[in-house]
């Protein structure tokens, strides 16, 4: 029998609730309106009728040219891009209950970088050049992302290791991430000095992601990666809640704790992985798209998964634009952007002492 | 209803449950007692399957524990951790809503909802429904944590000394609100717990371990003197108030060491 009062307990929840879906659809929206801004801005003076006309496939050849295959394309690479990275954060932090963990301040990221880097001068996916403009070319854009999917698996799986037999801190798992992500990275530009025709020029390309570099094959090893991987974080968000109560209380509600954790790291990297290997390093979006969505929709990841996705994208692809256009016709690589935001985001962090999730 | 049956559990070599054994039945408090590291928190774990015990089965209804999977363990038995964690930034809804994780297959159904508004009300949880467990004071959150496992709708609770850090109001009105799920629900619950005096007012049978066996167990008539200073190594005095049984530790070590300071006078004298 269900009395007044839990009646009215029960509603406040879902108008609780529903204000987060609400939040949710406007970040989302947002991100659309801002997408098409993006494809407007640029030196070929086109007005958002054109951009309209050209998506919808009524627009002439050399405006439809510039809209879809450089624009839109670029878009929806911020767009896939931003929802992996902040997907792999806000899943990191769940399952190794750690409030700083990211793909970034791991090591993950930068293994991934190692691997594609590897894979393209070592292996022969590709080749790296001396100008600025295509500093590399990805000719087996499978053989890099399998490769950079090793190296991100071998970061992770060495952070897995030290958590797993030294128990640590928040701040020292970090540290440890730091560490290997030196060693990476370090891995990346040695590897580099071996290819043929090396300049700094290819050296920032994993430094620094770009989101303009992607071609609509590599596009879509993306989406074909992503996808999946939102399904799955999706039907393990109850599982990312009850870890936030602590292994103890996640295996008395029947949670196979290991395995989620496991799986949880393991497609973390792979999505991880696919962006790096295209884009390269883009610094900090993962850490500071969850947190914003944390302190907005709070930690419930039936609600945090789809927000980071949609803040993820948004703050990524407002990044890449912002990159384009701040010193036009200048582009800057998206990720100094994103650590300019994400570094103070950090240090405030660790300042706070922020150890909770 | 629950059938310990010989458990034994060993971390490493060190050998921390030798032989237990013990039932309790339904509509039943069972507090479980024993000094610090007697393996009370172990035997909890060994039952819920957290820890594969080296021997020995447990059965509830019946059927044997290591027979089921994890999601029907959990639909079964609701469990309630020590209190030595930061809590999570959740609200007080959906931490006791993950309770019905057991119960859910994608998504909260309308019952789920039904069910977490209930325990809320029970346990007059109403006015803070919506607040993040890290705003809550110990006795809020310990209420909180056992309305999660309320709403599993389990067959028996465990609990791992659910008034550690509570002050008296609400060791008691925790030990209450079991009291009144196990009575209204026909539920059965087994407690770690070092108070024997909360123990003695809310319990119906004891289980007394003392290294890794069960030294005895019964009703209220197990604790005795004697079988106190066998757990607690101390000595104990047995009264009455209201008619209800209260033990008083005392400090033999320390009345002697009193004398010795003072030269057989106490400082009241002094």
């Amino acid at each position: 029998m269900e009395t007044a009062t839990a009646v009215s307990v029960t509603s406040a929840y879902r108008s609780y609730s529903r204000r987060k879906v609400l939040f949710i659809v406007a970040i989302s929206t947002a991100t659309i309106l801002l997408g098409l801004f993006s494809m407007v801005m640029g030196s070929a003076g086109l007005s958002p009728l054109d951009v309209i006309k050209a998506i919808v496939g009524r627009a002439d050849k050399h405006v439809a040219q510039i809209v879809i295959n450089i624009r839109l394309i670029r878009v929806l690479a911020a767009i896939i891009s931003g929802i992996n990275l902040s997907l792999a954060g806000c899943v990191m932090q769940s399952v190794l209950r750690n409030p700083l963990a990211s793909d970034y301040t791991l090591g993950v990221s930068q293994g991934a970088a190692f691997g594609a880097a590897l894979a393209i001068v070592a292996l022969g996916a590709g080749s790296v050049q001396s100008t600025s403009a295509d500093a590399v070319i990805i000719r087996n854009p499978y053989l890099v992302t399998v490769a950079a999917f090793v190296g991100a698996l071998s970061a992770t799986l060495a952070i897995l290791l030290i958590v797993r037999y030294r128990g640590m801190t928040p701040e020292a798992m970090i540290l440890a991430g730091i560490a290997f992500g030196s060693i990476f990275s370090a891995g990346t530009v040695i590897t580099q000095y071996f290819a043929t025709d090396v300049q700094v020029a290819s050296i920032v390309f994993w430094t620094f992601g770009d989101v303009g570099r992607v071609s609509w094959q590599e596009l879509a090893i993306m989406g074909a990666v992503t996808f999946p991987a939102i399904f799955f974080f999706m039907l393990n968000r109850w599982n990312y809640n009850a870890l936030l109560s602590g292994d103890d209380v996640a295996i008395s509600l029947g949670i196979n704790v290991r395995r989620t954790r496991m799986l949880g790291m393991f497609f973390s990297s792979l999505i991880t992985a696919v962006v790096v290997s295209f884009m390269g390093i883009i610094a900090f979006l993962g850490l500071v798209s969850s947190h914003l969505m944390r302190r907005t929709v709070g930690n419930d990841y039936r609600y945090l998964i789809p927000a980071s996705c949609a803040m993820g994208s948004f703050l990524l692809l407002g990044s890449d634009t912002l990159s384009r256009t701040i010193v036009a016709p200048v582009v800057l690589p998206v990720g100094a952007i994103t650590s300019f935001m994400g570094g103070p985001l950090f240090l405030y962090m660790l300042a706070k002492g922020n150890r909770r999730i | 209803m629950l059938v310990a049956d010989c458990i034994a559990f060993k971390y490493g070599t060190r050998s921390v449950l030798k032989e237990v054994s013990f039932t309790v039945n339904k509509g039943e408090i069972c507090s479980l007692l024993g000094n610090n590291g007697a393996g009370k928190s172990t035997l909890l774990k060994c039952i819920l399957g957290f820890l594969r015990p080296g021997r020995g089965r447990v059965f509830l209804d019946g059927k044997d524990l290591s027979s089921m999977n994890r999601t029907e363990l959990a639909r079964r038995m609701g469990y309630v951790p020590q209190m030595d964690m930061i809590p999570a930034r959740l609200t007080v809804f959906d931490t006791i809503l993950m309770g019905r994780r057991p119960h859910i297959i994608w998504e909260a159904r309308p019952r789920d909802l039904e069910v977490v508004g209930s325990v809320i009300e029970t346990l007059g949880l109403q006015e803070l429904s919506l607040r993040y467990l890290d705003e809550l004071s110990g006795g809020e959150l310990q209420k909180v944590v056992i309305a999660r496992a309320l709403a599993q709708e389990p067959e028996i609770l465990l609990l791992d000394e659910p008034t550690s850090n509570l002050d008296p109001k609400n060791e008691v009105e925790v030990m209450e609100i079991v009291k009144y799920a196990v009575e209204e629900r026909g539920m059965a619950a087994l407690i770690a717990i070092h108070d024997v005096n909360l123990a003695l007012r809310f319990s119906d049978r004891f289980v007394l371990l003392k290294d890794g066996c069960v030294l005895a167990s019964g009703g209220p008539e197990v604790i005795v003197p004697t079988s106190l200073k066998e757990v607690y190594g101390t000595d104990f005095d047995i009264g009455y108030s209201k008619s209800m049984k209260v033990v008083v530790p005392l400090s033999k070590k320390w009345e002697d060491r009193k004398e010795l300071i003072s030269g057989g006078k106490s400082y009241g004298q002094g």
